[in-house]
């Protein structure tokens, strides 16, 4: 458990971050939002002391962070941060056995390391591993910072927008992979960002700044439906709100039998593990009241109406 | 503001000031420099007076770097040119390779040429010259970027509109920069171009060293490296003056 | 290293015939300086100038008429054949074919012409050897060979000249006959090298930290590259001159400096005014490589847990060094020029023999002094720009 009391960080006259209160449960992924400028980062950095709390304090499993020297307490936290900083000079390898070196590992334990982890990202070892990182595309770089960060087996791991500088694409497929690692491992997850659709597809816990100060936290289903007036309702986004709440949710929580619904033979099909959201589009694009559920074996589960999502939110689990 | 100006001017105003006085009044500081020379030679440079001799190092360095700046200029925009794209690669390389050669090798290698006298001086000046300019102004041409160029095009300007209105202007501050350079390598060559007999602040200093003579050379140095300064510090602000404009 | 990402035109022409109109400028000056310009001159001695031989009496001999037979070939080829490589070991068998040639002339044009008639090389000498050079370059640049090859082209071709010189067919040119007089060649070179780099060492040790201070400290920077820029526009006749002097009277106060070496005039203001040159490239090119630096990197370094040294050796140092290095390649090329200017306050090194030379109006004498300091500077650069290169490898 992470908890941060009565943090606060003055810069000269500007007080970058005002007595925040924050508690994150291990195991979970906390989303630190708001516009840049707000603190954020700034709060992320004190942490891993990157940056010292002018006042209060951060405790990592009820230890006081500055019971540890900053650079130990450093190995033991992973951190990522937006434009991956991985090493020019240093291998995929290298990169990613930075820390393990750091914390002298046995060289069997490194190489054993590097191994899993790059096994994880599903990126070959005889491919990347002795790579120099200008080589790799952007997508692969911010994994080996990834990598690199998780190498000494962390029990959390802070990321600094670490996903901004990517294509959206790349975006959305490497979001998914740090949360089934994340899940994975069970390690807990602070992650900064701007971008709310990240902050509500990955975190457990989405927490809003704004000018240094903690205006709201809570899971995102918390947030989209009670938002607290001005800054948060504007964050989360008035009219998509709606859609966002589907987005959280998957087909599986809708599955009707089929012969409880009219339709036609044909029916096009949606997967029990895509969102509401994704299977509204469909019901929109193909003009049908209904559709059918499959699983990943292709096995028909049911069906799925437009009367359903469009009342989801009123029998909500 | 003021205040700020007031200080960059005094780093070009003070050696300025030491450098006319040491030009026209070298002679009060005999007493100073007595200890310096040999017994019974003379402690103040005679055979020239300063002034003449400031006057000709000047006048060699700038026609020197006058026709270098001239010819170095025109062959970067040439190069720099789509019908001079054959000859860029061999350009660069060659100004890269250049700036391996000493200015005293230069020197040397045009006595032989041309015999004794400021002509060696002014060739290896010219030569040695060259190379800052031409490879600043080449520097700057291609560090105009590419959409500027692009939206010149898009404006209907004729490649030699383009030249004049938009690539040599936005170049200029790093060509001067080349120029400076030039200048100032070559104030210190033609000190060096004494020894093959070219007038100039140099045979003060070579006359000490050969008559073991350390007022002279003391004077020579200072009136020298003062010069250099001035020089510096005003190209400096024409500098300073086109980048902010 | 603006040489590497030149793109070889006509790349898609490569097997054809081209027309190159660099080549075909440059085979043009080549023709016109063996026409009129000497390629040998005779001298009745040492230091009275020479008379130019003329042309057709140097084609009676075979290893001439080779070296133009060569020749031809190699101004057609530059002209008209597309493939770089060719064009590069024509223009190399060329030149070594005129060493060759020019040695090999010596002894029957000098036969009756009495013992102190010398065979000086001839400015035509010097201009087709000059242009072949710059075939040569620009072959070297188009096939974009990086400095590690550029590196072992001079050094076979140093090494080819050398050897020529010293198999003795030279011997009875007038630059051989003046190194035979100088017991002391190599010596020198050695000791040119010695000042050259021995104010390099102190400058790094010095440098280095400080150039990582103006990193760190506005003030210090505002404070130090303007007074190091103040004493790099000193010239160096000056700077040699005005160091004398309280070397002179520290040496008179302090008998016992003399006892270690130190005196006024000789090696001692060379390496100390080498020394303050140096200062200059070295601290801002450091402080220009630690500003260049990713601020990206050198946060996730902090915030993997590195100390200020590891970060220092580890990451900053290492990825700084090409600039550094770019910096180090300014000052040694420099300190090679500037110990010849030495030679004047008797520092020692090839100066002394260029000055030596230009007070005898010997010409050799000054070629003797020349020649090799420029060897000296051009192949320490391409050294340089080899380690450059490595430091370089694999980042992009």
């Amino acid at each position: 458990m992470i908890e941060l009391k009565q943090l606060t960080r003055v810069f000269g006259e500007r007080t970058a971050v005002d007595q925040l209160n924050l508690t994150v449960n291990s195991g979970e992924i906390c989303a630190l939002i708001g516009t840049s400028g707000c603190g954020k980062s700034t709060t992320l950095k004190m942490i891993n002391r990157l940056i010292e709390p002018t006042s209060g304090t951060v405790l990592i499993n009820g230890e006081d962070i500055r019971d540890q020297s900053p650079e130990l307490l450093r190995r033991r936290i992973g951190y990522a941060i937006q434009g991956v900083g991985l090493f020019p000079h240093r291998s995929v390898y290298d990169n990613i056995a930075t820390v393990p070196r750091l914390l002298n590992w046995s060289r069997q334990e490194i190489d054993a390391r590097v191994r899993e982890l790059l096994e994880l990202l599903k990126m070959p070892f005889e491919t990347f591993a002795h790579q120099y990182p200008h080589r790799l595309s952007g997508g692969e770089q911010q994994r080996i910072g990834v990598a690199r960060a998780l190498a000494a087996r962390p029990e959390l791991l802070l990321m600094d927008e670490p996903f901004g500088a990517l294509d959206p694409l790349t975006r959305e497929r490497l979001q998914g992979e740090l949360k089934q690692i994340q899940r994975m491992l069970g390690i807990t997850v602070i992650l900064v960002t701007h971008d709310m659709e990240e902050a509500i597809r990955l975190a457990d816990q989405v927490a809003v700044m704004d000018a240094g100060r903690l205006l709201q936290s809570g899971t995102p289903q918390a947030l989209l439906r009670n938002p607290r007036e001005g800054f948060v309702s504007q964050l989360v986004g008035g009219e998509d709100r709606a859609l966002r709440l589907l987005a959280l949710r998957r087909v599986d929580e809708l599955v009707q039998p089929l012969d409880q619904l009219s339709f036609e033979a044909e029916l096009p099909t949606v997967s029990s593990g895509m969102s509401l959201r994704d299977a509204l589009a469909r019901h929109l694009w193909y003009g049908q009241n209904c559709l059918r559920v499959v699983d990943d074996a292709g096995n028909t589960l049911g069906g799925i109406s437009l009367d359903a999502i469009l009342n989801a939110e009123d029998q909500r689990p | 503001m003021m205040r700020s100006l007031a200080v960059t001017w005094v780093g070009t105003l003070a050696p300025l000031a030491c450098l006319l006085y040491l030009a026209v009044a070298a002679s009060t500081l005999e007493p100073l420099l007595m200890p310096l020379a040999p017994e019974g030679a003379p402690t103040i440079y005679a055979r020239d007076s300063f002034i003449n001799l400031i006057g000709w190092h000047l006048m060699l360095v700038f026609i020197a770097i006058a026709s270098a700046s001239i010819i170095a200029i025109s062959a970067a925009i040439l190069v720099s040119r789509p019908a001079g794209r054959d000859f860029l690669p061999l350009a660069r390389s060659l100004a890269n390779l250049g700036q391996t050669l000493p200015p005293v090798a230069v020197l040397a290698l045009a006595v032989p040429a041309v015999g004794f006298g400021a002509w060696p001086t002014l060739i290896a000046l010219f030569l040695y010259g060259l190379l800052p300019i031409f490879e600043n102004t080449l520097a700057g041409l291609s560090q105009v970027s590419a959409e500027v160029k692009e939206a010149a095009r898009g404006l209907g300007m004729s490649p030699l509109q383009r030249l004049w209105q938009v690539e040599l202007p936005l170049a200029l501050p790093v060509i001067i920069t080349g120029v400076r350079l030039s200048i100032i390598i070559s104030v210190g060559t033609a000190t060096i171009g004494s020894t093959v007999a070219a007038k100039g602040l140099g045979e003060v200093i070579i006359a000490g060293l050969l008559t073991d003579n350390l007022a002279f050379v003391l004077q020579g140095g200072i009136i020298v490296a003062l010069m250099a300064m001035v020089l510096d510090a005003l190209l400096r602000k024409v500098e300073q003056k086109i980048r902010r404009t | 290293m603006p040489l590497v990402s030149y793109q070889v035109p006509g790349a898609s022409a490569r097997a054809g015939i081209t027309f190159d109109r660099l080549g075909a400028t440059l085979s043009t000056l080549t023709l016109i300086a063996l026409v009129l310009l000497p390629v040998v001159t005779l001298q009745p001695n040492r230091i009275l100038p020479g008379e130019g031989v003329e042309l057709e009496q140097l084609a009676r001999y075979p290893t001439f008429m080779l070296f133009l037979g060569l020749l031809i070939l190699t101004l057609t080829g530059v002209t008209v054949v597309s493939r770089h490589w060719i064009r590069l070991g024509l223009a190399t068998l060329t030149l070594l074919a005129l060493v060759v040639a020019t040695g090999s002339i010596a002894s029957p044009l000098l036969d009756n012409r009495g013992a102190f008639a010398r065979l000086a090389l001839g400015s035509g000498f010097w201009a087709i050897g000059l242009l072949l050079g710059l075939m040569m370059t620009d072959a070297v640049v188009k096939m974009g060979l990086s400095a590690r090859w550029r590196l072992v082209i001079v050094t076979v071709c140093l090494g080819a000249i050398v050897s020529v010189l010293s198999s003795g067919l030279w011997d009875h040119l007038s630059l051989m006959l003046e190194y035979r007089n100088q017991e002391r060649f190599w010596a020198q070179g050695g000791r040119h090298l010695l000042l050259a780099f021995g104010s390099v060492l102190p400058a790094l040790l010095i440098g280095v930290p400080l150039g990582i201070g103006c990193h760190r400290s506005a003030a210090l920077r505002t404070f130090m590259i303007p007074l190091l820029s103040l004493l790099q526009t000193i010239p160096s006749l000056a700077m040699f001159g005005l160091l004398m002097i309280p070397l002179t009277l520290l040496t008179q106060a302090f008998p016992v400096l003399n006892e270690l070496g130190i005196r006024g005039i000789g090696a001692a203001p060379a390496v100390l005014a080498l020394f303050l040159y140096s200062l200059l490239p070295i601290v801002s090119n450091t402080a220009a490589g630690f500003d260049g630096l990713n601020p990206a990197v050198i946060d996730a370094a902090r915030g993997m847990g590195m100390n200020a040294r590891q970060r220092l050796w580890q990451v900053q140092l290492p990825l700084a060094l090409p600039v550094m290095l770019s910096g180090l390649r300014i000052v040694v090329t420099m300190n090679i020029g500037l110990v010849a200017v030495a030679g004047l306050i008797g520092g020692g090194g090839y100066g002394t023999y260029i000055f030596q030379g230009l007070g005898q109006t010997a010409t050799d004498l000054v070629l003797l002094g020349t020649l090799p300091t420029i060897v000296l500077a051009f192949v320490a650069a391409l050294v340089i720009d080899t380690l450059i290169e490595f430091s370089r490898k694999e980042r992009g």
